[in-house]
Parts: structure tokens; C-alpha cells; sequence
């Protein structure tokens, strides 16, 4: 078990690596920042000038090492923009972009087991095709509509729930059942694809040869396998919601990490750029290592080696 | 992306058409007895720090935080603010400025001519500050007694007092006794506004400052809101969640002019929107062939079907609100027959014309491009339309590496054509790749020149002699609609600048 941690925590080390070198060739291959930073009639020499300032004067080996070394020692400079510390500004965003993705994965896995698991167990198939109907043709909307609709229903036609922004918790519904119901579709299809795949295992047809009744097949041997795959798309789903989601947070303006990263690489604000992609990456080592190690504790076949 | 952006708009549109039937009053507003405006901005301001920030987005803040030595008014005329009167002398290179006493910072304290110099001097010598570019023809500044100072300018520059209107004044002793970082969270100015509270992306919550020497603003709070989707802008007017959205787009304007609640503000604006031809361009540098591209366009049928309404044609590339644009210098006659014919004479043997333009950066910049390319196209030139995200294009424009065609267009803030000399004409500084030796001179000669009436004469004929050479092709410049609410009384500028001094609130 220590060997596995230490071994997955020297390949996150290479990973963070790789995703620092590229973040940082992809935003520079992007555009100069400083045209964009100065004001219409700034001259060469002033563009000169916050070139040298921004050390974006030096070769680009030599900015690489300097950025690397410091990224070593946890900082990844300053916004070009604001002049304060680009991991600052990320970790600023992080409490609201966790509030959204965290309602909103709640929302689409306990609204998919919970749908999915009742009609399997109690309701007819139609039903539960219905259902799953409708989750899909959800997910075929783009968000960008979907949220647009909810806002129209709920803030200008109701004025039940306000369109824009973060602060009550009334604000949060919006935007989270936007997101979770896209995250719906997406189990909903997977639970079903998953209890079809174990329909046709003989252990099924084993339990209900011996009597027992179809709630007890379908949570007590059943559920546990299906819970597998679940598990490794739910983490990777919830790292995606993590990493911000930038269509969700600009139709609702919500202050999270995607709109932050969406800015910053318009504006080719590097340090920023850099900081968003590295907290992104973090994230999903982070949550691929719990899959893995939950995986070991649902899967007694896994060992961790 | 690019074509993302377009989809985007017209789902909005749809979107607003579906809602169409809603529209009961009075949502959302906070009733706690203080009057209260929310405003939508694209999206945050990064600082609240003045001297480091140039942004629009910026700037539109900071007119509220903090005063200026002037200001430019509703009427895009130069008023005194913190400067009570100046004076210029030595050909525009000398100007001594009177300041007003009285004065107050946020925090009680006075605002003193030391303040001014040091937030002068801070930024001067701030390389990082993107303010910095607009003080670079200063070359000393200098304290004459306790309330004049003096600034020496390298050249002639006859809107220098437009200039200082740009450069928010900070107290020093404040600033240094919270530093850059906090400084530029909880700031300290001497406008009409304070900052009550500020979450980054969220919204930011400006209160009447009562002291304000100017007079306490008639409305108690002011709140900044970033809303980066344009649908959602137009919604959240309607439900009464913001009081005020700038700059809506032409497609969005009819849906709104017929909601309950919801005004809809005109306003002539000072944003240019022109195309622009390298002439360097082997295949560009004919005269004739520049002509037919500029008699081959409708900027009429643009203006009035595309647009709306929302444009007015223009011959020059100053908007008809800036000083210095000529109200009889009339747009190149439509004429398609004159164009083919033009273009005959040119030699022009049908070669591929790239046609770049930035498409997020003002309303309807593909539809008119399309409309653009497409005149051209039945003129007889080969066209071929780039679009490009502004961040693309913008180092482009400033690097001077636009190969053949291209669209701009320019929001002279500081209402002066001046400026447009500057980014467009004069060799050595200019992004235009057009050189005139006449038009240098001219530049220059208005820049040192101190009487209004001559220095619109020399910009006329600059016009006059870009017309002739044709190193642009004007197009048309905006005119702006904003969505306000009933009840707020609030007045748009042709500057895109949003103050609220003078804002009201009767509910």
C-alpha cells in the first residue's frame, strides 16, 4: 500500500511536470501579452520597456528554467494584469467553483442512482426508458441554451430565483440544476448500460434461480458491480466540473476558476494560464488516485501493488 | 470559437423572443430604504488600483473612485476637476495647472498637490503599469507653490489636459500605509463613490461618499456587476436584477424596446468602425484600386438594413462626436459602376485579398464584414474574410503586420481626433501603413496649435487628403443603445464611460 502511494506520488510529480512545460509553451506559442496590456498608443519603446519589466525579454530557455525553479518553490509569479500572485487569484475562485461542481455532481449522481435504482426495483422499464429519455434530450441542449431557458423560467417569467451571480443559496440553484442535469444523462446512461452488462452474467440469474426478490438482486448483487465504473467516471466527471465549468459560471456569472482561466487566456496573462492548468491537473491526479484506491476497497480482486 | 460566439448572439435573441410574454415588475431589489443602481459591465475590473490598470473596464470604475486633474463632460468638452484652471504655453509643451483646495480623500484626508505629483511620478516609473503609456511625452513635472504644478512635455501636445483625464490621483500616505496588494482591494480615492464591498467576479458595492466636494451623489449605492453573456445582460434587465446594461447589441434592441419596465437610450458614440488597406501591398498600393474599394461599398444599405439604424455612414475615420471630425466631408459615393471601372484601371487581375478582422470585440463585426466583402466581391475583387478573435488581432494591428485588408475600429475616449493622427497617420508612430509627409507636418502643426477653428481646419484637410489616397475605408460609427430601467434616471455618454454622479433613483 505505501509502495503504491509513493510510486503514484513520484508519477504525479512527472505529470505535473509535463503539464507545467506544455502549459507554458502552448500560452507563449498563443501571443504576446504586452500589446494587449498596453493602451492603443503605447510606443515600441514603451512596449520595450514592460517587456523587460515582465522579463518576457529573455530567452525563452532561460525563462523556462526560472519559471520551473519556481515553480518548484510553489509560485508561479505574478498576473500580468493584477500584479498579485496568479495561484492566489485561482485559489480565490476555488470555494465557488467547488460550491457549483460539488451541488451539481450531487444533484446528477443522487438524482441518477436514486431514479434509476427506484424504477429498476419497483417501476416497469417503460418508465425508466422515459426517463432516461428525458435525460438525454437534456444533454442534447447545449447548456449555454438550456441555462438560458432556466433563467427566462425561473428568474424572468417566476422571479422565483436570481439569474446572476453568487451569494445566497438561492443563487446557486440555477446554475447547479443547469449542470447537474447534464451530469444526469450522463450516470443514468452508464447505470443502464452497466445492469444490462451484469443481466447477462450467470450469477444473476443464480439469485433470482434461488428466490430472491428483484430489490435484493438488483442492490445486493448487482449494485456492487455496476458500482465500479461508476466510480471511475464520477471521478473523472467531478474533476472535469473542478477544473471550472466556463459555460455554466458566464450564463450565470459565477465567479469560478473557468471564467478566471477564459480571461486570463484571452488577455494571454500567463502566470494566471499557468496557475489554472496546474490546479486543474492537481485535481485530477488527486481524484484518479481516490478512484484507484477506492477501487481496491469495492474490488476485492484489486490488489494495490 | 469564432463561430461559437455568433451562435451564441442569435440564441440570445431567440431566447428573449421565447420569454417574450413575461414581465411582471419588481424583482430581486433590495428595499432596505437606500436607493440603490446595479450596472452590467463584460466583465471585472481587475483592480482598484488606478495606476496600474488602463482597461475600459477599469477606467469606467476608477471615474467613480477617484477625480482627475480633469474631466471629459457628457458633451466630450475638457472641465476642470481637481484642477481648477491650466494654462498652456511654449507651443503645447509647457502646461501649469491650478489645483482646487478643499479636496477630501475617503478616508478624511486632504487632497494635496504632493498627492498628485506622487501618483504622477509612481507611474512614470512604473514599468509594469500599462498607464504608463500614456504619460511618455512627460519629461518633468514640477511643484511651483502649494497649489500649481508644471508638467514639460517633450513634443507639442495640445490634448495633454484631455490626457490627464485618464490618470486617477491616489493618496500617497494611504496608499504606502496599505501597499499595492491591499491598495488594490480596499482603495482610497477622492470621487464620489467609495468601495463598500468587493467579491472578485461577483459584484462590486460602491456607496456615496456624503463629503464629496462636488456635492453627495444623489443615489446612495452603486453596484458593478460582470456579466460576461449578452443574453443574460438583457435578461437580468428585464427581471429588474440590473438597472442598467451599456452597449446592447442592434438584434437585442427590438426585443427589449417592448418589455415593460425596460427603456432602451440611444446615443451617438465616438467608436469608428473602418477598414483599413496595407498599402505597402504591392497588390494594394494603387490608388484606383483603393478608390473602388471605397465606391464600392453601401455604407447606407449597412447603416440602415444591417445595422438598424445604429450607425451613421461616415467618410473619415472620426466619429462625427469627436473634435476634429468634419461634418461636410460627405462618405465615397455608392457607385459599382465607377468601382468596376477603377479597378479596371488599376491593373488588378483578380489575385486573392485577405480581409482580417477581430469578431468579438463590437457588436455585428461579421455581419458587416460579410457585407463588406460581399460589395467588394460584386465590384470585381477577390476577397477572402479572416475573422480572428481580437486577442489574435489586436497584436496584429499593433505590430503593423496586417498583410492586405483589414477592419478596426476605434473609441477615441478622449474625444479628440488627435489621438486618431497618433494611432492611424504619422510616420514612426502610427499603425496605418500610409505615409504622407504632408499629413506629418499637418499632425504636427495642429498638435502645437492652440486655436480650436484652425486646428479643425488642418484635421479636415488630413481628411480630405486621406480621402484622396484612400488608405482607409471608412465605414461607419455606432450608435449606441443602452437598456435602463424605469424609474433610473441616467443619461449614456458618447464615450462609452460609465459615471454615476449625477444618476437618480425614483422608484
Amino acid at each position: 500500500m505505501m509502495r503504491f502511494v509513493i510510486k503514484r506520488v513520484v508519477q504525479a510529480g512527472l505529470t505535473i511536470a509535463g503539464v507545467l512545460t506544455v502549459g507554458f509553451v502552448l500560452i507563449r506559442a498563443a501571443g504576446d501579452p504586452v500589446a494587449l496590456l498596453l493602451p492603443e498608443n503605447a510606443t515600441a519603446d514603451d512596449a520595450a520597456r514592460m517587456r523587460a519589466a515582465l522579463g518576457l525579454d529573455l530567452p525563452l530557455w532561460r525563462q523556462y528554467l526560472m519559471f520551473m525553479a519556481d515553480a518548484l518553490r510553489g509560485d508561479l509569479g505574478m498576473s500580468f494584469r493584477q500584479q498579485t500572485s496568479a495561484v492566489g487569484l485561482v485559489l480565490e475562485r476555488l470555494p465557488a467553483t467547488m460550491e457549483l461542481a460539488l451541488a451539481a455532481f450531487a444533484i446528477g449522481v443522487i438524482l441518477a442512482f436514486g431514479l434509476d435504482l427506484t424504477l429498476r426495483v419497483v417501476g416497469s422499464q417503460r418508465l425508466r426508458h422515459a426517463v432516461l429519455w428525458v435525460a438525454l434530450t437534456r444533454q442534447a441542449i447545449p447548456t449555454f441554451w438550456f441555462g438560458l431557458l432556466m433563467i427566462l423560467l425561473f428568474s424572468v417569467t417566476l422571479r422565483w430565483l436570481p439569474a446572476l451571480g453568487r451569494g445566497t443559496p438561492g443563487h446557486l440553484i440555477l446554475p447547479a440544476f443547469t449542470l447537474g442535469t447534464y451530469e444526469l444523462a450522463l450516470y443514468l446512461r452508464l447505470l443502464e448500460s452497466s445492469f444490462r452488462e451484469q443481466e447477462t452474467h450467470d450469477y444473476v440469474r443464480t439469485a433470482y434461480a434461488k428466490g430472491l426478490g428483484r430489490g435484493q438482486v438488483v442492490l445486493r448483487e448487482m449494485l456492487p458491480n455496476v458500482l465500479l465504473p461508476m466510480v471511475t467516471v464520477a471521478g473523472l466527471n467531478l474533476g472535469v466540473l473542478l477544473g471550472g465549468t466556463v459555460v455554466t459560471e458566464t450564463v450565470f456569472s459565477w465567479p469560478g476558476v473557468g471564467r478566471l482561466i477564459v480571461q486570463a487566456v484571452s488577455q494571454r496573462d500567463y502566470p494566471v494560464v499557468v496557475a489554472g492548468v496546474l490546479m486543474t491537473s492537481l485535481i485530477f491526479v488527486a481524484l484518479n488516485l481516490l478512484v484507484d484506491l477506492l477501487y481496491a476497497v469495492l474490488d476485492p480482486r484489486v490488489r494495490l501493488a | 470559437m469564432i463561430m461559437f460566439s455568433t451562435t451564441r448572439r442569435e440564441l440570445g435573441k431567440w431566447a428573449l423572443g421565447a420569454g417574450a410574454a413575461a414581465a411582471a415588475p419588481g424583482f430581486a431589489r433590495a428595499q432596505q430604504g437606500k436607493s440603490r443602481i446595479t450596472v452590467a459591465q463584460v466583465s471585472d475590473v481587475l483592480t482598484l488600483d488606478p495606476t496600474v490598470d488602463s482597461s475600459a473596464i477599469g477606467i469606467n470604475v476608477f471615474l467613480n473612485l477617484y477625480d482627475q486633474l480633469a474631466e471629459i463632460r457628457s458633451d466630450g468638452s475638457v472641465g476642470p476637476l481637481i484642477a481648477e484652471s491650466w494654462e498652456s504655453a511654449d507651443e503645447q509643451k509647457t502646461w501649469t495647472f491650478k489645483l482646487r483646495s478643499g479636496i477630501r480623500f475617503h478616508d478624511g484626508s486632504p487632497l494635496t498637490i504632493d498627492d498628485v505629483i506622487w501618483t504622477f511620478k509612481k507611474i512614470m516609473a512604473d514599468a509594469k503599469s500599462p498607464v504608463r503609456a500614456y504619460l511618455t511625452q512627460v519629461t518633468s513635472i514640477e511643484k511651483l507653490d502649494g497649489d500649481r504644478l508644471q508638467f514639460k512635455l517633450a513634443a507639442p501636445f495640445v490634448t495633454f489636459d484631455r490626457q490627464v483625464t485618464l490618470v486617477s490621483i491616489v493618496p500617497q500616505k494611504a496608499y504606502e500605509t496599505l501597499g499595492p496588494q491591499q491598495f488594490s482591494l480596499t482603495p482610497v480615492g477622492s470621487g464620489p463613490f467609495k468601495v463598500s464591498r468587493w467579491v472578485k467576479d461577483s459584484a462590486l458595492e460602491l456607496e456615496a461618499f456624503p463629503d464629496y466636494w462636488g456635492g453627495r451623489p444623489k443615489v446612495d449605492q452603486v453596484v458593478v456587476k460582470p456579466v460576461p453573456a449578452e443574453a443574460s445582460r438583457a435578461a437580468a434587465l428585464i427581471s429588474g436584477e440590473l438597472d442598467i446594461v451599456p452597449v446592447l447589441p442592434p438584434t437585442l434592441v427590438d426585443s427589449l424596446a417592448n418589455k415593460p419596465g425596460v427603456n432602451i437610450i440611444k446615443v451617438k458614440a465616438n467608436r469608428a468602425v473602418y477598414g483599413g488597406i496595407n498599402v505597402t501591398n504591392p497588390l494594394l498600393s494603387n490608388v484606383k484600386l483603393r478608390q473602388a474599394i471605397n465606391h464600392a461599398i453601401d455604407r447606407d444599405a449597412i447603416v440602415t438594413r444591417l445595422l438598424r439604424g445604429a450607425g451613421i455612414p461616415l467618410g473619415q475615420i472620426a466619429a462625427p462626436v469627436l473634435f476634429g471630425h468634419d461634418p461636410d466631408l460627405k462618405p465615397p459615393a455608392y457607385d459599382v459602376a465607377l468601382a468596376k471601372k477603377l479597378l479596371e484601371e488599376s491593373g488588378y487581375k483578380g489575385e486573392p485579398i485577405p480581409f482580417q478582422y477581430p469578431n468579438n470585440r463590437w457588436a455585428f463585426a461579421d455581419q458587416v464584414a460579410q457585407a463588406v466583402g460581399n460589395y467588394l466581391k460584386v465590384a470585381g475583387l477577390n476577397v477572402q474574410l479572416q475573422p480572428m478573435e481580437f486577442s489574435a488581432f489586436f497584436p496584429l494591428w499593433v505590430g503593423d503586420k496586417l498583410p492586405a485588408l483589414y477592419m478596426f475600429s476605434l473609441g477615441i475616449t478622449i474625444m479628440d481626433a488627435d489621438l486618431i493622427l497618433n494611432l492611424e497617420y504619422e510616420s514612426g508612430v502610427s499603425h496605418g501603413y500610409w505615409r504622407s509627409a504632408e499629413v506629418d507636418a499637418l499632425a504636427k502643426q495642429q498638435r502645437a496649435e492652440k486655436d480650436p477653428a484652425k486646428r479643425k481646419e488642418i484635421m479636415s484637410r488630413i481628411w480630405k487628403l486621406s480621402q484622396e489616397a484612400a488608405p482607409y475605408f471608412p465605414l461607419y460609427s455606432e450608435v449606441q443603445a443602452y437598456g435602463v430601467r424605469d424609474g433610473v434616471n441616467w443619461t449614456p455618454r458618447a464615450d462609452e464611460r460609465l459615471k454615476f454622479k449625477d444618476a437618480s433613483v425614483k422608484r
